[in-house]
C-alpha cells in the first residue's frame, strides 16, 4: 500500500492510518535525543531527530499504532514532516490491513 | 628465529632477509606481514622502526606478502620510482623513489583495512589507560596523530595511531602498534615535546606533505596481546592558538562519526550497527578542540583520572 499523493497530512484520515517500521529495522536511542537507525533492506544507517526517535520507539513497541496515537510533544507540522521523511527513507510504512 | 625480536638482527641481516625470497615476516598485533624489499632505505627504516616487533618463523602463517621495489624499466634509474605489491599485484600508482617506507606503511594499512574483516575497523587512533580505550576518530589533518603521539609519551599506551580494530564478538579493541606517522609541523611539535626522539627519514613532497615516522614504544609492542575495552570516544580538531576545550556530544552524533570513519562498516550490516551501538553505550563521547599540545595532554590526564575512570 503506497501513501496517497498528498500524504502525509494532519487530516483526520491520514492521522488514522496505521504504521509499522520496516521489518528488521534497528533503532538505537540514548535518552530522549537523536536516534540512529539501521535499515536492513538498504544496509544503510540514518541519524534521525528526537521526534522521529520517539515515533520509532512507539511504533516498534506497538506496530500498527495510528499516527494520532503516537505520543510526542512535537507539533503536528513537525510530526507530519518527520513522518514524510521516514516514509521517504522506507523506515516506516503504512500497515497493510 | 621464531619469536625473536627484529632488533636481534643487524642492519645487514635485516636487509638480507628483506631481499630473500621468503622476505622478513613481522608480527604486528594480530597480523603477520612478510615484507620484501631490496631498497636500502626501506631496510634502514624497517630495522630502526620495527626493532621491538617479533619475527615469525619462516613456516608460520603469513597474512600478507608485500613488497616495495623499483618498477621494471627505465624508472629504476631515471627519476626512480617505487611501487607497492600485495601478493605480486600492484594496487597503487608508483610514487617517487624516496617514498619507499611511507609507501610500505600506507600499503600495510590498506591491507589491514581492506581485508581484515574479522574486525570492524575505524580510521582512528586508539590508546589505553588502566584497561580503558580512548578512541580518536578523525580524518587526516585534524590533529589526531599529533594528539596520539603526545599522549603516548604521557601515560597512555599506544594501541594504534591509525587503525582501531574492534572485535565484533567481545567489543574490545585489538592493538596493532606500528610505527607512528607524523606530518609537517607535527614532526617539530613532537620533537620538541620528546627531546632525543629518533625519527626515521623525513620524506618530503608526499601527498601528505613531509612525513616522518618514529618507532612505537617497546611496551606498546610487547603488550600488543592486551586488549582494552572502549571507554571514551573523542573527536579531535586542531585549531591553532585555541584553548583546549572538551565538550560532551550527543551519542547518536558520535555514533554517526564512527560510521563515517569506519572502513568496513558496510561489510558487517546489522552486526556492525550493534557493535558500534554497544561501543557508544559504554563510552563517554566528546568533541575536543585544541591549539596547544601540553594543554591537550593535561585535559586527557584529567579525563583518565576522574572519579570512575580508573577501572574497565
Amino acid at each position: 500500500m503506497l501513501p496517497s499523493p498528498d500524504f502525509p497530512g494532519t487530516s483526520r484520515e491520514s492521522a488514522e492510518v496505521c504504521y509499522e517500521v520496516w521489518p528488521g529495522l534497528l533503532v538505537k536511542r540514548w535518552g530522549e535525543s537523536q536516534a540512529v537507525v539501521f535499515h536492513p533492506a538498504t544496509n544503510s544507517t540514518h541519524l534521525v531527530d528526537a521526534c522521529a526517535g520517539s515515533m520509532l520507539a512507539a511504533l516498534m513497541q506497538a506496530p500498527g499504532t495510528a499516527l494520532h496515537a503516537i505520543p510526542t510533544e512535537a507539533s503536528a507540522q513537525q510530526v507530519s514532516d518527520t513522518l514524510a521523511a521516514l516514509l521517504q527513507a522506507g523506515i516506516v510504512r503504512p500497515l497493510s490491513r | 628465529m621464531s619469536n625473536a625480536l627484529l632488533r636481534s638482527l643487524s642492519l645487514q641481516e635485516c636487509a638480507l632477509r628483506l631481499a630473500s625470497a621468503r622476505g622478513l615476516s613481522i608480527q604486528t598485533g594480530p597480523v603477520t606481514a612478510s615484507v620484501h624489499s631490496r631498497l636500502p632505505e626501506v631496510a634502514r627504516a624497517v630495522h630502526a622502526l620495527y626493532a621491538q616487533h617479533r619475527l615469525s618463523a619462516s613456516d608460520d602463517f603469513v597474512d600478507f606478502s608485500v613488497a616495495v621495489r623499483r618498477p621494471r624499466g627505465l624508472r629504476q634509474w631515471w627519476q626512480p620510482q617505487v611501487i607497492f605489491e600485495l601478493e605480486g599485484q600492484a594496487p597503487f600508482n608508483p610514487l617517487p623513489g624516496d617514498q619507499g617506507f611511507p609507501l610500505l606503511e600506507w600499503g600495510l594499512n590498506w591491507c589491514v583495512y581492506g581485508t581484515c574483516h574479522q574486525y570492524l575497523i575505524l580510521h582512528a587512533a586508539v590508546l589505553e589507560r588502566n584497561g580503558r580505550a580512548l578512541i580518536l576518530p578523525a580524518p587526516s589533518g585534524s590533529g589526531k596523530s599529533t594528539l596520539c603521539a603526545g599522549l603516548l609519551f604521557n601515560g597512555w599506551r599506544l594501541l594504534s595511531d591509525e587503525l582501531t580494530l574492534i572485535c565484533p564478538r567481545h567489543g574490545d579493541i585489538v592493538p596493532i602498534p606500528r610505527p607512528v606517522s607524523l606530518k609537517n609541523e607535527s614532526i617539530r611539535v613532537i620533537g620538541d615535546l620528546v627531546p632525543g626522539l629518533q625519527f626515521g627519514s623525513r620524506v618530503a613532497e608526499t601527498t601528505k606533505g613531509i612525513v616522518a615516522h618514529f618507532a612505537p614504544p617497546g611496551d606498546a609492542v610487547e603488550r600488543a596481546g592486551n586488549r582494552a575495552m572502549p571507554a571514551w570516544v573523542v573527536l579531535p580538531k586542531y585549531i591553532p592558538g585555541l584553548t583546549a576545550t572538551l565538550r560532551p556530544i550527543d551519542k547518536a552524533q558520535a555514533f554517526m562519526r564512527l560510521v563515517e570513519n569506519a572502513f568496513n562498516y558496510d561489510v558487517f550490516g546489522a552486526e556492525g550497527f550493534q557493535v558500534l551501538g554497544s561501543l557508544i553505550d559504554r563510552s563517554a563521547c566528546f568533541s575536543f578542540e585544541y591549539g596547544h599540545l601540553p594543554q591537550a595532554i593535561a585535559v586527557f590526564e584529567q579525563l583518565a583520572t576522574a572519579p570512575g575512570s580508573t577501572s574497565p
